[in-house]
C-alpha cells in the first residue's frame, strides 16, 4: 500500500556554481525553458523576457486556484509554471524601440542571452549577434534553432515532436507489429534543454579565453546524438533497424507485465529485464515455478529469447495477482532487475524519490506548494536545486528596471505607460 | 595540467565560421577526464567532454568494456573493437586496459587521478569495493578531483542497492507509462534513451562543478539514471498533485491535455510512409486550407480541437493518402504549418534535402579494421572554440604510455596493465 503523496519544499542553497551569472531568457514553448529552468536552478539570475500578451488569459488547463492574492488564470497554468520554475519574468515589447532598447540595456548587464525562435526572429527584432556583441562583446548568444542556422531546412518550421520524427527516433520508437510513436510528449525538446545548459556552461567556461560568441544548439542535431549507434549500425550491418516494442536483441524475458492494481488503476504493469543466467536464475527464485525452471526451452539465454513469447505469456499470467511494487522489491532482493511502471501520481508516493528528493516543493502565491523534478545530479559542495516556483506574470519587470538598469521612476512610468515594457498581462 | 600521456587528436572540422581554425581552442582543452563505463551514460558524458575538447581516456578491464559487445558489427562478426556503439560513443576518446580486480591495477588507477580533473564512475555499485572504487576516499585523497558517480537509483535512498536496465529506468522514472497504445502494455522509445538523458545530465553536473571549481575545489557529482528520465515528465507532476491521476497512454498523440489544446501532434499514415503532423499553434485554422476541408476552420473545432482528434485525423486521410511525405510536407510548410516527415534511419542519413551535407554534420570516421564510417557531428556549434572528433579507442590503446619500459613489463607480467 502505497502513502499518500508528500512534497518537501526544496531547501535554499547559497552556494550554486553559477552564481553572479545573468541569462536572458527569450525562449518559448519547452526546449528553451528547460535549457533555463536548469541554469536558474544552478545559481544563474534567469530573466524570461516575456511579450506584456505572451500568455492566455484563459488557458485551457489552469491549476486549481488555492485563494491568495488575485485570481489570475494565466498565472496558474500547469505546464508553463513547471518550465518557468528558477526564474523571474519582465515583461518588454521588443517590437517598440524603447522596448529594444531596453533589451539592449539588460544585454550590457548579462552573461547569456538565450533564444529558441526560428532563424529569422531575431533579425526581425535586429537583435542579430553582431548588435548584441557591440553592446556587449562577452555576452554568449545561445540559439536553439530546430533544424539550425545554416543548411536548406534553415526556414522550415518544427516543435519538438516534429523533430523526432526527422532524427529517425519516432520511426524506430514503437511496437515491433505498430507503427512509429513520439518518443515521449516532448522529448526532443526535453534533450535540447539539456544540451544547451550544458553548452552554455561550456561557454561560459571558455569566456575568459575567448570572449563572447555564439553558441547553436540544433534540436535535430542534439537528437542524432541519442540514436548513433543506428546510424553506425545500419551502415556496418547493411540492415535498417526495426521497431522492437521492449524487447531486448538477445536477452529474455524483458518486457512490461500485467500487475494488480495501484491505488485503484488498473492499468498497472512491472517491467522486468533479464539479460544474464544469473539475473534468469534470481527470478526463478521469487516465481517458483518448477515447470518453467525445468523447462529445457528456457534452460538458456538463446533459448529464453527464441521462446520470449511463450515465456511472456507465462510470466504475465503469474505476475499479473501481484502488486508490483511488492513484486518489484522481492525480485530486486533476489537479484534480478525489476520496476514498477511508475507514473507522477504514484513517484509523488516513492519513497527513493522523497529520500533524495528528486521530486521536490516550490511555494507559488496562487496555487500554493506545487512539484518541479530537479536535475539527476547532486552537487556536494554547491547543492543547486529549482530555486523559487514559477513567477508571476510581469512580476520582476519594476524591480529589474530599478535595479538592474538604475532606470528612474520618471523612465519607468513612460515605458511602462507606452506599453514598451508592462507590470501585467495586456491585451494584443 | 600536464596528462601523463600523450594525447592522440584527430580533429575534423565541421561547417565552423571562418574565425574557427585548426589552432581555435576547444572549450575543454586541458581538462582531463577518466572514464570507467558500463552503460550508455558514463560513455555518453564521456563523448561530451571529449567533444569539448577535454582528453578522455577509458579505465577498460582486460576484456574490454561492456558496451564494445554490443552490435551490429561489420559483416555480423562480433568485434570488441567494432561494435556500433562503441563505434558511436566512444570517438575521441583514449582506452587504458587495466585490471582492476589486482591491488597493483587499483594503485594504478588512483595514482592516475592524479593528473586528472574529473574521474567518471558508471559501475555496478554492489562491485564498488571489489575494484577498490570508493568515491569519498577518491575524492578526499584528490579534493581537486571532480568524481561524478552514475547508478540506476543514485548513491544514497532504500533504493540505492537496486539494479537498473534501461527498461526499468524508463519504468522507474515514469516515462515509460505515457508511451503506447491506450489498450496495449507501455513501450520505451528505441534505444538507451534514459541512460543517454543521465550522461548528459551528468556532463551538466560536471561542468557545472568544474566552472566553480577556483572556489569550491572538488566536488562529489551523484547522477540516478531512474531522475534523468524522471525529468523528461516536466509538466506531469503538477497535474498528478493537484487531481491525482495519470494521464493515459495516446497512441502518436500527446499525453495529458484536455479537449481545449491544440491538435494535431501525431504521427498518420500518408502515401509513402509517415508524416509527423502538427498545427501551427498560432494560426490552427491554416489547416482547414492545407487539407481542404472548411470544418477544420469551424468555431467549435478550433476551441476543441483536441475533442476533435478522431474527426480532425478521418479530415486529414483523404489528402494525406493520395499525398507523398515530401509533398505533404512541403505544402504544409508553405502555409507555415510544422509537418515534417518521419524519417527512417536510412532515409535521414540518405538526406534527400541536403541539409546535413550542407552543415557537414556527418563525419568521415575511421574504422579500426580499415575503411571509414559516418558519425554523428557536433551536438553543439561555437562561434570561437570547436567540438572535436576523432576515432574510437583500440582497447588499451594508450597503455604504452603508461609509466617507465620496467614498470611496463612488470605491469604486464602480473596481469596489471
Amino acid at each position: 500500500m502505497l502513502p499518500d503523496p508528500e512534497l518537501t519544499p526544496y531547501p535554499n542553497s547559497t552556494r550554486r556554481p553559477l552564481d553572479g551569472v545573468r541569462v536572458l531568457d527569450l525562449t518559448t514553448a519547452v526546449a528553451g525553458p528547460v535549457a533555463a529552468l536548469l541554469l536558474g536552478a544552478l545559481g544563474a539570475e534567469v530573466l524570461r523576457v516575456e511579450t506584456p500578451w505572451a500568455r492566455p488569459s484563459r488557458p485551457a488547463s489552469a491549476l486549481p486556484y488555492r485563494g491568495e492574492g488575485p485570481d489570475e488564470p494565466w498565472n496558474r497554468e500547469a505546464r508553463l509554471n513547471e518550465l518557468a520554475n528558477s526564474k523571474r519574468s519582465v515583461a518588454l515589447n521588443l517590437t517598440t524601440d524603447d522596448g529594444r532598447e531596453t533589451f539592449l540595456d539588460l544585454v550590457e548587464r548579462s552573461d547569456v542571452v538565450l533564444e529558441n525562435f526560428s532563424p529569422r526572429v531575431m533579425g526581425n527584432f535586429a537583435l542579430e549577434w553582431d548588435v548584441l556583441r557591440e553592446r556587449n562583446p562577452q555576452i554568449i548568444y545561445v540559439a536553439m534553432p530546430a533544424f539550425g542556422r545554416s543548411g536548406p531546412l534553415r526556414d522550415r518550421i518544427s516543435y519538438g515532436p516534429g523533430i523526432d520524427a526527422m532524427s529517425g527516433l519516432s520511426w524506430l520508437t514503437g511496437y515491433a507489429d505498430g507503427s512509429p510513436l513520439k518518443p515521449g510528449n516532448f522529448y526532443c525538446d526535453q534533450n535540447a534543454g539539456v544540451h544547451a545548459a550544458v553548452a552554455t556552461v561550456v561557454a561560459l567556461m571558455a569566456r575568459p579565453r575567448v570572449g563572447g560568441q555564439t553558441v547553436e544548439l540544433a534540436m535535430l542535431e542534439g537528437e542524432l546524438q541519442l540514436i548513433g549507434e543506428a546510424m553506425v549500425g545500419q551502415q556496418l550491418s547493411g540492415r535498417e533497424p526495426t521497431r522492437m516494442g521492449n524487447e531486448h536483441s538477445s536477452a529474455a524475458p524483458h518486457g512490461v507485465y500485467p500487475a494488480a492494481p495501484v491505488l485503484g488503476d488498473a492499468d498497472s504493469w512491472i517491467a522486468i529485464a533479464c539479460r544474464t543466467d544469473e539475473e534468469w536464475s534470481a527470478l526463478l527464485d521469487v516465481w517458483g515455478n518448477a515447470s518453467v525452471a525445468s523447462n529445457a526451452d528456457f534452460a538458456t539465454g538463446l533459448r529464453r529469447w527464441k521462446h520470449r513469447a511463450q515465456l511472456d505469456r507465462l510470466l504475465s499470467a503469474w505476475t499479473c495477482d501481484h502488486d508490483p511494487h511488492d513484486l518489484a522489491q522481492r525480485l530486486q532482493a533476489a537479484g534480478a532487475p525489476a520496476s514498477p511502471v511508475e507514473g507522477a501520481r504514484t513517484l509523488l508516493r516513492d519513497d527513493q524519490v522523497r529520500a533524495r528528493q528528486s521530486v521536490g516543493g516550490l511555494a507559488h502565491p496562487q496555487v500554493g506548494l506545487s512539484p518541479a523534478p530537479q536535475a539527476a545530479f547532486r552537487l556536494s559542495a554547491t547543492p543547486s536545486p529549482p530555486k523559487n516556483a514559477a513567477p508571476l506574470f510581469a512580476a520582476d519587470t519594476v524591480p529589474v528596471l530599478r535595479e538592474i538598469l538604475g532606470y528612474s521612476a520618471e523612465r519607468i512610468e513612460a515605458l511602462l505607460a507606452s506599453g514598451a515594457a508592462s507590470d501585467r498581462l495586456r491585451a494584443r | 595540467m600536464a596528462p601523463f600521456y600523450s594525447r592522440l587528436l584527430v580533429i575534423l572540422f565541421a561547417g565552423y565560421p571562418a574565425s574557427v581554425t585548426a589552432n581555435t581552442p576547444g572549450p575543454l582543452d586541458g581538462t582531463t577526464v577518466l572514464e570507467l563505463s558500463e552503460t550508455a551514460a558514463g560513455a555518453y558524458c564521456g563523448r561530451l567532454l571529449a567533444g569539448f575538447g577535454a582528453a578522455v581516456t577509458l579505465i577498460e578491464p582486460p576484456t574490454g568494456a561492456p558496451l564494445r559487445r554490443r552490435g551490429p558489427f561489420r559483416d555480423d562478426i562480433p568485434d570488441t573493437e567494432g561494435g556500433a556503439t562503441h563505434l558511436h560513443l566512444n570517438r575521441r576518446k583514449q582506452s587504458l586496459r587495466i585490471n582492476l580486480q589486482s591491488a597493483a591495477g587499483q594503485r594504478l588507477l588512483i595514482e592516475s587521478l592524479t593528473d586528472a580533473d574529473v574521474f567518471i564512475i558508471d559501475l555496478d555499485r554492489r562491485r564498488w569495493s571489489a575494484l577498490g572504487i570508493d568515491p569519498t576516499a577518491i575524492g578526499e585523497r584528490h579534493p581537486h578531483l571532480q568524481v561524478c558517480t552514475l547508478t540506476p537509483y543514485g548513491s544514497d535512498g532504500p533504493k540505492a542497492d537496486w539494479l537498473g536496465s534501461e527498461l526499468t529506468a524508463y519504468a522507474a522514472g515514469g516515462y515509460l507509462r505515457i508511451g503506447g497504445e491506450p489498450h496495449r502494455e507501455p513501450v520505451k522509445a528505441w534505444g538507451d534513451q534514459g541512460h543517454l538523458q543521465s550522461g548528459l545530465h551528468a556532463a551538466l553536473g560536471i561542468l557545472s562543478a568544474l566552472a566553480a571549481a577556483d572556489e569550491h575545489g572538488g566536488q562529489r557529482i551523484d547522477t540516478a539514471v531512474f531522475e534523468a528520465v524522471a525529468f523528461l515528465l516536466g509538466g506531469g507532476y503538477q497535474h498528478a498533485w493537484f487531481s491525482d491521476r495519470e494521464p493515459v497512454r495516446n497512441g502518436a498523440r500527446l499525453v495529458g491535455f484536455g479537449p481545449g489544446h491544440l491538435y494535431p501532434s501525431t504521427i498518420r499514415p500518408c502515401l509513402d510512409g509517415w508524416v509527423h503532423a502538427h498545427c501551427n499553434n498560432r494560426y490552427p485554422e491554416a489547416m482547414a486550407i492545407l487539407f481542404e476541408q472548411p470544418r477544420l476552420a469551424e468555431p467549435d473545432m478550433l476551441a476543441t480541437l483536441f475533442g476533435h482528434a478522431d474527426e480532425v485525423d478521418e479530415l486529414m486521410e483523404p489528402m494525406l493518402m493520395r499525398t507523398s511525405r515530401r509533398d505533404v510536407v512541403r505544402q504544409a510548410q508553405d502555409l507555415r504549418i510544422p509537418f515534417t516527415e518521419v524519417l527512417a534511419p536510412s532515409e535521414v542519413m540518405a538526406d534527400a534535402d541536403g541539409h546535413h551535407a550542407s552543415r557537414d554534420f556527418w563525419q568521415s570516421t575511421p574504422h579500426p579494421r580499415g575503411g571509414e564510417y559516418l558519425a554523428s557531428g557536433p551536438a553543439v556549434r561555437f562561434g570561437e572554440t570547436v567540438w572535436r572528433d576523432g576515432a574510437a579507442p583500440t582497447l588499451g590503446e594508450s597503455n604504452h604510455h603508461l609509466g617507465t619500459p620496467e614498470q611496463r613489463v612488470r605491469w604486464r607480467r602480473a596481469g596489471v596493465a
